[in-house]
């Protein structure tokens, strides 16, 4: 008895996390969905480290899938398997890159909103004034006004989907604060800075990582879009999104240059989607324990 | 515990007045309250619901809500110093160690996602009680001394895997971490079975007469005053209308309303002694701030109102040893 106290007591924050880790694994649609990423990350991982850029090669314009090039090749000779593979790095970049910069913007932005009401007054309009574009239509206007590129894209996609965060924030925030427990917070002494950051921000992690995972998987759906009309990423930059943009006049005599990169896009945006779900329940002590 | 220090009183209330709402719709919910916390005493503040009570609990800890609450009238003497005029900083050191709080839901006041260990040693830090690697050791001495089975455990949980009757245990222990002078108890056994009701008040009865602390317990139940409480103070409408000992205030009391909330408490067997009567009630509710008008508060409810009752709103006046009542009929209203 003695000897366990001794190391309960001694580390009190690893079980939290070896349970949270644990319990993830347990919730259904994580290991499905952590296959289904990691087919096309595999991919993503072997593309950046292995295969060259596609070169092009006019003798062997849309031919089909083969052992020589397992995707088939593209209008202009090249092949799928390294442009797919090398591609995913973009899509992928993007994903991650907006959905870390809008839940950072957004959840300082939220907190703020949250507690002060006179930014809260002035914020949330405007952040009502973005929200009434449709984020799509945000993104293509802002492109056409930057031009095309990798950090352009990602600041289109990043300002569209902010205010999802600042608003998901503040809503949680502005319930949170009237509990008891925070009221009992205050009464035991502590700051409003410490009762946002010791009490208020973990609370608003859960739902915000889950968030996140669906930012990530909206961005790159979005960038393919972007792409697909031509005001995504430039065309020397392969994504997943442009092959496709490239490839669809081709769909009919090579139905794998558009089908092959539309595939890693699905598998890639409902794996993310699957552990987003499995990451949420696994936050909750509540449902953690319950399994 | 010396004489001296007996005598002296924690805090005092001085004509608290609260109000709500703009200036324009001022509503006054706590008016003209005036009383005082002896040292190491337990003091029950008895009323129904939408007296004051609560409202008067959170003034004092500096925490009324703004800005719907415009600042409180009157003196609140803390120690010798008058906390109304205290700066935030200067009230947040006090909170927690010098005045801590327990509230009716403990289902609600702790951090649902922040283990109970944490919690404890977060108000121990705070308040520098102790340093940071004696936070465990002293959150786990004040489980055990809040008598809560397997404190060891308990460090480790979730509130939301122990029963209502320990995380009141836990809320008690993270109010007297630091050894506060005054223990502010709002409604803290209403949430709570019978038998766990026994169980904490028992054990916050326990620690006042150990630890000396000041307790000012909100309720309105008269079952528990009787057994715990030294003093009593009743409030209505957010007055006081009527303070004197415990034995006083239940054996003979004076202010109609007083006596309404004692007929109205079920007694086992008044039945069975051939009465028969139905269980009693005080017709009417407590008037809402803003229809309370000139005159007695109570006179709405009362069977002893006269027209003189309307005219004023009495004043609360010594009656005998250490008892007070607010009513113009206080002499004529020996129950029978």
């Amino acid at each position: 008895m003695a000897t366990a106290d001794a190391t309960a007591l001694s580390s009190p924050r690893h079980g939290a996390v070896r349970r949270g880790l644990g319990a993830i694994f347990t919730r259904p649609g994580f290991r499905p969905g952590l296959v289904l990423f990691s087919l096309p990350l595999l991919g993503i991982l072997l593309g950046a480290l292995v295969l060259a850029p596609a070169g092009m090669d006019g003798a062997i314009r849309l031919t089909a899938p083969s052992w020589a090039h397992p995707f088939g090749t593209d209008n202009l000779g090249r092949d799928l398997f390294a442009h797919v593979l090398r591609g995913g790095r973009v899509s992928l970049a993007i994903g991650i890159a907006v959905a870390v910069l809008s839940t950072a913007i957004g959840l300082v932005l939220g907190l703020l909103a949250g507690f002060i009401r006179v930014v809260d007054a002035v914020l949330m309009r405007i952040m009502d004034g973005i929200m009434a574009i449709p984020g799509i239509l945000l993104a293509i206007a802002l492109m056409s006004v930057a031009g095309a590129g990798l950090v352009n894209v990602i600041v289109a996609i990043t300002i569209a989907d902010v205010p999802r965060v600042v608003r998901l924030v503040r809503a949680m925030v502005l319930s949170l604060r009237e509990q008891t427990f925070v009221d009992a917070a205050r009464i035991a002494g502590n700051r409003t800075g410490r009762i946002v950051f010791r009490h208020l921000l973990p609370m608003t992690l859960g739902p915000l990582a889950v968030q996140a995972t669906f930012i990530c998987t909206s961005a790159i759906i979005t960038e393919a879009y972007l792409s697909f009309i031509g005001a995504g990423t430039p065309p020397d930059m392969p994504s997943w999104g442009n092959i496709i943009a490239e490839n669809r006049i081709y769909f009919r005599g090579a139905p794998w240059s558009v089908l092959i990169p539309g595939c890693f896009i699905a598998a890639t945006v409902l794996g993310i989607n699957l552990m987003g779900d499995a990451l949420r329940d696994a936050l909750d002590p509540r449902v953690a324990k319950a399994i | 515990m010396t004489a001296l220090q007996e005598s002296t009183n924690v805090l005092e209330v001085e004509n608290l007045g609260i109000a709500f709402g703009s200036s324009e719709s001022r509503l006054s919910v706590v008016e003209d309250l005036t009383f005082a916390v002896r040292s190491g005493e337990l003091l029950a503040l008895v009323g129904e619901s939408g007296c004051g009570k609560s409202v008067t609990a959170l003034a004092i800890m500096g925490l009324l809500p703004r800005p719907q609450a415009s600042t409180p009238a009157g003196r609140i003497v803390f120690e010798g110093q008058d906390i109304t005029t205290l700066d935030e900083a200067a009230m947040q050191d006090l909170r927690g160690r010098r005045i801590a709080m327990i509230f009716q839901e403990p289902m609600t006041a702790l951090n649902p996602v922040m283990r109970i260990g944490r919690q404890i040693e977060e108000v121990l830090l705070r308040h520098r009680v102790v340093e940071r690697g004696e936070a465990r050791p002293r959150a786990l001495e004040l489980l055990r001394q809040v008598r809560i089975a397997d404190p060891e455990r308990r460090l480790r949980q979730y509130p939301h895997e122990l029963s209502g009757g320990m995380r009141q245990r836990v809320m008690i222990a993270m109010a007297l971490a630091c050894d506060p002078v005054l223990l502010l108890a709002d409604e803290p056994t209403t949430a709570l079975d019978v038998t766990v009701q026994a169980q904490i008040m028992e054990l916050i009865a326990d620690l006042q007469r150990r630890r000396g602390t000041s307790v000012v317990l909100i309720t309105h139940d008269l079952g528990i005053v009787a057994e715990t409480a030294d003093r009593v103070i009743v409030m209505y409408a957010g007055r006081v209308v009527e303070t004197a000992s415990v034995r006083t205030v239940l054996e003979a009391p004076r202010h109609p309303y007083t006596q309404g909330l004692i007929a109205s408490v079920p007694r086992l067997g008044r039945n069975r002694r051939g009465s028969g009567a139905p269980l009693a009630d005080i017709p009417g509710s407590v008037p809402p701030p803003g229809k309370r008008g000139r005159g007695c508060v109570f006179r709405q409810r009362c069977a002893w109102a006269i027209d003189a009752c309307a005219e004023r709103q009495p004043q609360l006046d010594p009656f005998g040893e250490g008892h007070r009542v607010a009513c113009l009929r206080a002499h004529e209203t020996v129950s029978s």
